[in-house]
């Protein structure tokens, strides 16, 4: 357990007396923020807050250990006051492949200090979130996020990228594709995102084999030799062989949704600015 | 970690869903399989155990005649896909084929009109008597769907789901959080099956009845679908929430002792039908079985 995370909600709650409020002061959602307060009170063997309909009100054990908890999270500031005057370390951020180059540029240069990056499938992300060796990713959504935080759900626009023989000059509308393989990254990357888009290709009349593809390269290739189809939002990605097409109908959006864990991190609304 | 636990979880995250798991022999607590057992979990339906066993307690208590009749009339349904809930026309039963209908099918009309007569105060009553200390129930379905129409800001419960069964956004809401809506955790619920199977929840006669209505489950694509087709009773009670898939149950092979088993899950994805998630608490509970029944532990 984070204790100074969760004593940070504790006082914020104690401050606002309702659940609602105290996220929004955050900048988290509610679930996470009452899921982190009862862990407090677990790990702390007490109750500290009264809930009711209304609101959230200290209790008398809330109340007698509020001074304290806020003691430990000035303590907590004065140490990082001052060890930020021995320098900085750069924010750490991951992001899956699937994110366009100009977006990645874009978003380096939207931190006002030059971050670490880390390219990653989503899974390894979130572990490296989890286990604090990232401050923050940009994952492809859905994915499952246990306690991590998570921002709202990003949409980017997709093009179908065909080998070249392929007759169709407009437009592709996805049965057409039939007995083409899909150039994709391996399920274990991210495997509710993948398994939500075979089940649309397959609503939409495609029942297509995977064909592992871990990134644009061996996907391009790939394509190139003319044994599947990919699916980019990267506008620039093109090979001899390889044409691109507009999906015909409804769009198949790359999903994203920035998640982070424990406080939020300063760079956040730079990122989330930069994000479509 | 055991190798079992890590199996189990690897199970989970392959189905993509957060999953939280206990299960025990009904006759002893010394040996049992656990992931997360004491994390709390939203109920969603899974809370119409504890009313039907608040409802036996009342029954015996001689504050409820189960054969008294009584009229549910549309204008008090509440939203759900079976039994009174997709009823056209008033419906008299009696109190016990309401709980029939609410444990059998889910049926959310069912749950809301009998938590008014068995009182929400005596289900939690019920639940601290019997030491389950860390299981709530906050209020009916309708109550459930109310929030879930304040939290996604929509107009009604329809438009509700539409927003909650969407992987374009992630709305959060406080159905989805253990701390704000009916909650429990997994080891509670097994201990309350125990309580139900071994005739202490309630009166031996109204404890078989609770085992005979559980027994006539009528969703068999969760719990169920992990055991072989014969040879073997399940009984149990789902609850589903959008992402949230939960069995709570006994299995029972014959011929051996019965075992409960509590799954609470919440998948990645959003859509309403999933059948992946719903596999996965067959898949887990089996293997929570069959190390249970190997004599190994």
């Amino acid at each position: 357990m984070d204790l100074l995370r969760h004593l940070e909600f504790f006082v914020t709650i104690a401050e606002e007396e309702h659940f609602g409020h105290a996220a929004a002061r955050l900048g988290i959602a509610q679930p996470p923020l009452s899921q982190g307060l009862q862990r407090l009170e677990r790990s702390l063997g007490v109750v500290l807050v009264d809930r009711s309909s209304r609101g959230a009100r200290l209790n008398a054990a809330g109340r007698d250990l509020l001074p304290r908890a806020r003691a430990l999270l000035e303590g907590a500031e004065d140490l990082r006051r001052a060890a930020s005057a021995h320098g900085s370390a750069p924010v750490r951020i991951g992001a899956v492949p699937q994110l366009p180059i100009r977006t990645l540029a874009a978003l380096v240069t939207a931190c006002s200090n030059p971050p670490e990056i880390v390219t990653a499938p989503s899974t390894e992300l979130l572990d490296a979130l989890s286990a604090g060796r990232l401050d923050l990713a940009v994952v492809l959504h859905p994915a499952l996020l246990g306690s991590l935080q998570s921002g709202p759900v990003h949409h980017l626009a997709t093009t179908l990228l065909l080998p070249a023989g392929h007759p169709a000059p407009g437009p592709v509308v996805l049965r057409s594709l039939r007995g083409l393989a899909l150039a994709a990254p391996p399920r274990a990357h991210a495997p509710a995102a993948h398994d939500l888009l075979l089940d649309t290709l397959e609503q939409r009349g495609l029942v297509t084999t995977p064909l592992g593809a871990p990134d644009d390269r061996a996907a391009l290739a790939l394509v190139a030799a003319g044994r599947a189809f990919a699916l980019t939002a990267e506008p620039d990605l093109d090979a001899p062989g390889v044409v691109r097409r507009e999906i015909a109908g409804e769009p198949l959006p790359l999903r994203l949704r920035v998640a982070w864990r424990g406080p939020r991190p300063a760079v956040l609304d730079a990122v989330l600015d930069v994000l479509p | 970690m055991t190798g079992l636990e890590r199996e189990i979880r690897r199970t989970f995250a392959d189905a993509g869903v957060q999953g939280r798991l206990h299960a025990a022999p009904i006759d002893g607590p010394t040996r049992e399989v656990g992931v997360d057992p004491d994390e709390p979990a939203v109920m969603a339906s899974v809370y119409k155990l504890p009313l039907l066993v608040a409802f036996c307690r009342r029954v015996d208590a001689g504050e409820i005649d189960p054969r008294e009749r009584v009229t549910v009339h549309p204008a008090e349904h509440t939203a759900g896909p079976t039994g009174l809930s997709v009823l056209r026309d008033p419906v008299t039963m009696s109190w016990r084929d309401l709980a029939c209908s609410m444990i059998s099918v889910s049926d959310n009309t069912a749950a809301d009109v009998l938590l008014r007569r068995v009182g929400l105060a005596h289900v939690n009553e019920t639940l601290s008597d019997l030491g389950l200390e860390r299981t709530r129930v906050l209020g009916g379905t309708a109550d459930v769907h109310r929030s879930l129409v304040t939290d996604t800001a929509t107009a009604d419960t329809a438009a509700a789901f539409r927003a909650l069964t969407s992987n374009d956004a992630a709305p959060a809401v406080r159905a989805y959080d253990a701390v704000l809506a009916s909650a429990t955790t997994p080891r509670e619920m097994t201990r309350l099956l125990a309580a139900v199977w071994s005739d202490r929840a309630a009166s031996p006669e109204r404890c078989r009845f609770a085992r005979e209505l559980l027994g006539a489950q009528a969703w068999q694509h969760r719990l169920r679908s992990g055991f072989p087709p014969v040879g073997v009773r399940v009984a149990g009670k789902t609850g589903t929430l959008a992402a949230v898939r939960n069995e709570v149950g006994v299995v029972q092979f014959d011929g051996e002792r019965p075992v409960a088993v509590a799954v609470f899950t919440r998948a990645a994805r959003a859509e309403e039908l999933l059948p992946r998630a719903d596999a996965v608490i067959g898949q887990a509970a089996r293997l929570a079985v069959t190390e249970l029944r190997s004599g190994r532990l």
